[in-house]
């Protein structure tokens, strides 16, 4: 009987313990700091996206004028590739200044933009 | 707001609906996070990485299943993956009660003044000591009381399997108190 009696008491301390959260309290902020967090990503997804978009399309009628000026009149397209090849450090810092520039105006200054809008 | 109404302004972008869906839902992935992973200092990112979670993949939500089944699916992935990356712990469960290794020393301070609160605390001691699957049920069912089948959906555990790791996470406990609380007996009996 005693037994009996000890037994059901502990469960149902166990049962209430089970029951009971954990003490660690959840972060008052935690909700606020994560839909910024959210809206920080989605920001630079859609930043990104719209950039990937336009840079797509800025190759693409680079090629088609590449291959309109190249083909139709039958250049032979050697010694394009070998001043290209001798110039290599000239185009790929234009390329590559033409990226950074393109980068900084689509999605930085837009990026800072937003978030200075959504701050005041 | 339903969870309908809500999927839907979920999967239209809205991130106030996020918000709405955070403050309904954080009290379920917190306790899981906790739980599962015992590890305090990384609870916060981790739930903030499964409500991120949640917003991305809402779209392959087919309501097929309670939207806080659906979240709570995404969480255990993700804390079983963190615990797996974090290597901290052996993930079988062959050898539960030899696993906990709560000393005399661990429990003493609690026994100074025994009460509801104090056998509430020495209880989770044992779960956090547990293996992860038993700390995942255990959880899943008294805390968030889920039913058998809405953990196996979550789990991916048989139904079987989620009663088996409940009675034998509840024999664990009893079992581990009594043996590091001897004098448990006249205290129940008081209460």
């Amino acid at each position: 009987m005693e037994k009996k009696e000890f037994k059901e008491n502990l469960d149902g301390m166990i049962d209430h313990s089970l029951r009971e959260p954990p003490d660690f309290i959840f972060p008052e902020d935690f909700t606020d700091n994560l839909v910024k967090k959210l809206e920080k990503q989605l920001v630079w997804q859609e930043l990104l996206t719209e950039f990937g978009l336009k840079a797509g399309l800025v190759l693409l009628a680079l090629l088609i004028i590449g291959i309109c000026l190249i083909f139709p009149a039958n250049t032979d397209p050697a010694p394009l590739l070998q001043w290209v090849a001798s110039h290599r450090l000239v185009v790929c810092g234009s390329i590559g200044v033409g990226l950074f520039t393109f980068i900084f105006d689509q999605v930085v200054l837009k990026y800072m933009l937003k978030r200075s809008r959504h701050l005041s | 707001m339903d969870d309908v109404a809500l999927v839907n302004a979920l999967k239209a972008g809205n991130t106030n609906a996020f918000r709405f869906l955070v403050d309904k839902y954080r009290n379920l992935v917190w306790h899981m996070v906790l739980r599962m992973t015992n590890r305090r200092e990384d609870a916060e990112d981790l739930a903030q990485e499964i409500f991120i979670r949640v917003f991305k993949q809402i779209e392959k939500f087919r309501g097929d299943s309670k939207l806080s089944t659906w979240i709570g699916s995404i969480a255990y992935n993700a804390c079983v993956d963190h615990v797996r990356k974090s290597k901290r712990e052996v993930l079988s469960a062959a050898d539960p009660v030899g696993a906990i290794s709560l000393a005399q020393s661990d429990v003493s301070p609690l026994l100074n003044n025994i009460d509801r609160n104090t056998m509430k605390k020495l209880v989770h001691r044992i779960i956090e000591q547990m293996p992860l699957q038993y700390r995942t049920v255990i959880t899943l069912f008294h805390l968030e009381e889920f039913s058998y089948r809405e953990i196996e959906e979550i789990t991916g555990m048989p139904e079987g399997t989620v009663k088996s790791y409940l009675s034998r996470g509840r024999e664990i406990i009893r079992q581990k108190m009594t043996e590091l609380v001897p004098d448990i007996q006249p205290v129940l009996f008081e209460a």
